[in-house]
């Protein structure tokens, strides 16, 4: 699985190795960091055209859809609206709670709010329209994960940087011993060593 | 002395402790709504005997909104000076109180024994708290003659916020409204 | 009275701590044997004052005097007797005192088991750990006074403990683990100054800082799933990790602890990456006074924080200090601690190390700036964030399926790895058990990519586990033979024991993976008689009842459970309701069995006696707790001695550090 590249000669088939399993820890961060950063575009709720007026006066209560605009998307039914509701509620904060979803918060806030992005999801609002409407109403606050976007990037970058600056630092210390190995760089490598171990 | 990690472990610590410091200065309870200077999203509530009340009829005139239950304990805290309020613009400002999440036979019997200084609108599902952003009550929304939220309390509304708000409200001139 | 004495305990302690830190690192300078005498002396003058402290406290929290403040805050005549003993760390003045005598305890035991074979380092590392006592015993005597006596009139009776915290059982053993994972770290910290301030690191104290690292470690370890499990039975929302600030917190030395002992095998074997373990152990300290910080300053949202106090700011000023000695020590010092030449490869067991290392330290950045975030941007943004679940999910999922895979590939490769041959041999005979992994996974249903990922990694890790940890037994077997089989075990119990701790984590791992991914739930609201069915079970309200205790009213609900016909008895979640506290707090019914958890919520209950029910069907939860209690009893398995320790132990043996540090090649 990891030793795909075998030549006959022994130090080159030995980098060979290192330089496959290198590459497949590679791919392995690179894919974790696509998974990561795959998430679809975020819609803007101040792009949302403004208000519409004079429906929806007939009823009690509230029409979200003053707000929002038309929606984005098509209505959904059945086990799809369930993962989709599932889906938001997972990102969004319960307001009432520490650090808990909405979906996972049996507090009544949290309920109202389930209630509420499954009514929009059933009317057609996508996941973002449902998510920044949200956003829009409680603050970035309820979005248990940060949009990835001004100084928010830190959240994701850093992580990013520090695996990227770890992976450089073992490297160098890998290749100064491969230049070296040579027997007779013994002091010299010894020398290497006390003057960069940090 | 090695430069090296004098320099790499102050660069990390010390503006990671620093920014830790900053954090004293911030109530981590409290957020900013960000719906202050957007227009007051419009509502049709029933109040306890089914009075409707919608929003819209209300535009010109500065409007209150509060939300509030009879669990909270800093609602009991402002209930006198709401009810002084009220008294003082009574026909200039609406008062209005949205009921958080209880039970209307509650929000009756504290009416009933502490008096009432505005409509008790029912909330059924919470869409308006939702709308309105409330983490928890009681929470106060400040709206002026165009339907725009000026201000907002979170928690018990001090007196010298009310009267401040309450007096920039009034001071805006009527036929601005379009 | 009671006040007086216990701070006189308090000041007692101060006194110790803070005049034994100076003799020590005098008689360390000087190599004095009287001073080092002294200094230990003081130590358990400071233990014994710690003990009396918290002694006083629990006699005034059990007498019910409420003319000691902390008494008048927590206590309560109506409280059981059990949980006015735990309610010692209720509360944040309490919690602080008993921090006390966990650290006092500490230093009593490195005092008395290091008193021999670590002698070249004990009075720094005792020095060190005073002057945490120090600044502990004067934490207690000034802004986070637990004896101070109550303004009169003196009220009768208290409050009682937060409600939530007496609601199980849990809460009691939780803290305390936690708390002995926490301060226990103190002591590596305090043996890494020793071999900063010494300028060598050999054998003598290499084998002391792991186990030292060990210990805590493991506490931390069960700490953090007793808070879990605790999450899991009490809060009620069908989970047990919720990326919390303050879960954050314990999770990060946790993490760094383990780089950290990680590195020491590199260290022990190879004489290499010495800097680099004193660094990690130095870090793993300053995250715990961190996380505490975290928890006791009110800085962060968290269920777990206590609220804003004095505290928090005199915290942050010990932490900065901490941090510029640590960060000054380490400029001044590091090039003292010379190691072996480094010639590694990157597919040999050292260059496992490395990137074990590198994940680690990788998931304690992410964890920690995932964590702070809020705190940034609030500062530099003046916006509240959060930062939960779905970016943690995101972020930390990776790196942990990288350390599932190293676990396997790690010990599966050869020291060095020059030889490609068996390289390539170590690679490939664990690769069937990757397949079984993976069919197994695919069998029971599993389609998506990070379960079956986790699933083969699993296979292949536990392949190489049970191969390594039984090895030293096989060899010496086959060499010896004759001898019973846990005999045969016990020859390398620290090998083996390393190993079931890494059986513990791969349980951990699928248990995690499986249970996250495969829970069902379904929600409703039932009046008497109704039932509700959830993959394969079903469960008929048989209707609710009201009991009144003493602190609270429960709501609580009959529900009948069956299964395919077959009645597996009732579950009773119930929700409490106290005075004063508006959302009712749920308490979950149960149903654990080896392939999966049956949990009951209990979501409102309406006035016409309907109620609103949460089912959450979750696999092998049971598992995870498992695994931890497996590791926890690899770990104990590794501290105990191995024969070349007690040869060591022996005192013919004992060996003076300085020859052994350059036999271990320190130069």
């Amino acid at each position: 699985m990891r030793r795909s590249g075998s030549t006959p000669r022994p130090d080159r088939r030995r980098s060979t190795s290192s330089a496959v399993l290198l590459a497949l820890f590679a791919a392995f961060f690179f894919a974790a960091a696509a998974w990561a950063w795959a998430q679809p575009p975020a819609a803007q709720p101040d792009l949302l055209p403004p208000p519409a007026e004079g429906e929806g006066r007939q009823g009690l209560g509230i029409e979200a859809s003053h707000e929002l605009g038309d929606p984005l998307g098509r209505p959904l039914a059945g086990a799809e609206l369930d993962q989709a509701v599932a889906g938001v509620a997972a990102e969004i904060r319960c307001p009432k709670c520490q650090a808990l979803s909405i979906a996972d918060s049996g507090a009544q806030s949290a309920q109202a709010m389930r209630e509420q992005a499954r009514s929009l999801l059933a009317a057609g609002y996508t996941r973002e329209q449902v998510v920044g409407y949200f956003e829009q109403r409680y603050g970035e606050f309820v979005l248990l994960k940060p949009r990835a976007r001004g100084l928010n990037l830190i959240v994701f970058g850093a992580p990013a940087s520090i695996v990227l600056v770890g992976g450089l630092l073992v490297v160098r210390r890998l290749r100064r011993r491969r230049q070296g190995g040579d027997e007779a760089l013994e002091p010299y490598l010894q020398q290497v060593e006390q003057e960069t171990t940090t | 002395m090695n430069r090296k990690v004098l320099l790499v472990g102050l660069g990390i610590a010390a503006p990671l402790l620093l920014l830790l410091g900053f954090g004293f200065r911030h109530d981590p309870q409290i957020v900013e709504s960000p719906l202050i200077g957007k227009p007051a999203p419009n509502f049709r509530l029933a109040d306890l005997d089914g009075n409707v009340v919608d929003l819209a009829d209300l535009r010109g005139q500065p409007v209150i909104i509060n939300f509030w239950a009879t669990y909270c304990v800093p609602c009991w805290v402002e209930h006198p000076l709401l009810m002084e309020g009220a008294r003082r613009w009574h026909g200039q400002i609406a008062f209005l109180g949205i009921v958080f999440q209880d039970d209307p036979d509650l929000i009756e019997e504290f009416n009933a024994e502490n008096g009432s200084w505005g409509p008790s609108l029912v909330d059924d599902g919470g869409r308006v708290a939702i709308a309105y952003g409330v983490y928890g009550p009681p929470e106060t929304f400040f709206i002026d003659r165009d339907g725009v939220i000026v201000d907002k309390a979170i928690g018990a509304v001090s007196p010298d916020q009310l009267l401040d708000v309450a007096n920039r409200l009034l001071a805006q001139p009527a036929e601005a409204t379009g | 009275m009671t006040s007086a004495l216990g701070q006189g305990f308090v000041l007692l302690g101060l006194i110790a701590a803070s005049f034994g830190a100076p003799f020590g690192y005098v008689a360390g300078v000087r190599r004095s044997a009287s001073g080092l005498r002294w200094t230990r002396r003081l130590a358990h003058v400071f233990a014994v004052a710690m003990v009396g402290a918290c002694g006083v406290m629990w006699y005034a929290l059990l007498s019910h005097d409420f003319s000691v403040s902390y008494v008048a805050q927590v206590g309560s005549r109506a409280t059981p007797l059990h949980i006015t003993i735990f309610s010692l760390w209720s509360s944040l003045e309490g919690s602080i005192l008993f921090w006390g005598l966990i650290l006092g305890l500490y230093i009593a035991a490195t005092a008395i088991f290091q008193r021999r074979g670590h002698e070249d380092y004990l009075a720094y590392t005792l020095a060190t750990l005073l002057a945490i006592g120090a600044f502990f015993t004067f934490l207690i005597a000034s802004v986070a006074d637990p004896f101070a006596p109550t303004p009169a009139p003196i009220p009768p009776d208290g409050p009682g403990p937060n409600p939530l915290l007496q609601n199980h059982l849990l809460m009691a053993i939780h803290p305390p683990m936690l708390y002995l994972g926490y301060v226990g770290m103190s002591v590596p910290f305090a043996m890494a100054v020793a071999a900063l301030l010494r300028g060598q690191l050999g054998a003598t104290w290499l084998r002391p800082m792991r186990r030292w690292l060990l210990v805590p470690t493991s506490f931390l370890t069960a700490g953090i799933m007793l808070g879990g499990w605790w999450s899991y039975e009490v809060l009620g929302w069908g989970g047990y990790w919720a990326w919390d600030p303050v879960e954050n917190a314990s999770f990060l030395p946790w993490l760094t602890g383990i780089a950290a002992l990680h590195s020491g095998v590199v260290q022990q074997r190879r004489g290499t990456l010495k800097a680099w373990t004193v660094i990690l152990i130095m870090i793993t300290f300053l995250l715990t006074i961190l996380g505490t910080f975290l928890t006791r300053s009110g800085v962060v949202n968290s269920v777990h924080s206590f609220t804003q106090s004095p505290i928090g700011p005199v915290f942050l000023g010990f932490l900065a200090l901490c941090t510029a000695a640590v960060v000054v020590l380490l400029s001044l010092r590091i090039d003292t601690l010379v190691s072996e030449p480094s010639n590694e490869r990157l597919v040999s067991r050292e260059g496992a190390f490395l990137l074990n290392n590198l994940l680690f330290v990788s998931l304690m950045f992410t964890v920690l700036v995932g964590t702070i975030y809020p705190i940034i941007a609030e500062s530099l943004r003046g916006v509240k964030v959060s930062v939960g679940e779905p970016y943690f999910n995101r972020m930390a999922v990776p790196l942990f399926g990288g350390l599932l895979l190293m676990m396997g590939v790690g010990p599966a490769l050869p020291w060095g790895g020059s030889n490609p041959k068996l390289v390539r041999r170590a690679l490939l005979r664990p690769l069937p058990a990757a397949a079984v992994g993976l069919a197994v996974a695919l069998l029971f249903g599993a389609r998506s990519a990070p379960v079956l990922l986790v699933c083969a990694f699993a296979g292949f890790a536990l392949w190489v586990t049970a191969d390594q940890g039984l090895r030293p037994a096989r060899t010496r077997r086959r060499r010896e033979g004759g001898r019973g089989p846990l005999a045969a075990l016990l020859v390398a119990p620290d090998k083996l024991g390393a190993y079931v701790v890494h059986f513990g984590v791969v349980v951990t791992f699928v248990a995690v993976a499986v249970s996250s991914s495969f829970q069902r739930e379904a929600e409703s609201t039932l009046r008497a008689g109704d039932t509700l069915t959830l993959g394969g079970y079903e469960m008929t309200f048989r209707g609710a009842e009201q009991v009144r205790e003493p602190h609270l009213l429960r709501h609580q609900a009959r529900v009948e459970v069956s299964s395919n016909g077959r009645n597996l008895g009732a579950l009773y979640p119930s929700l409490n309701i106290y005075p004063n506290q508006r959302e009712p707090i749920g308490t979950p019914a149960v149903r654990t069995t080896a392939a999966h958890d049956l949990y009951l919520t209990l979501m409102n209950v309406g006035g016409d006696g309907s109620i609103g029910l949460r089912a959450i069907r979750t696999p092998l939860v049971a598992w995870i707790w498992i695994g931890v209690v497996i590791m926890v009893l690899g770990t104990a398995l590794c501290l105990i001695p191995t024969a070349a320790e007690r040869r060591a132990a022996a005192p013919s043996g004992a060996v003076p550090d300085l020859a052994a540090s350059s036999a271990g090649g320190g130069r």
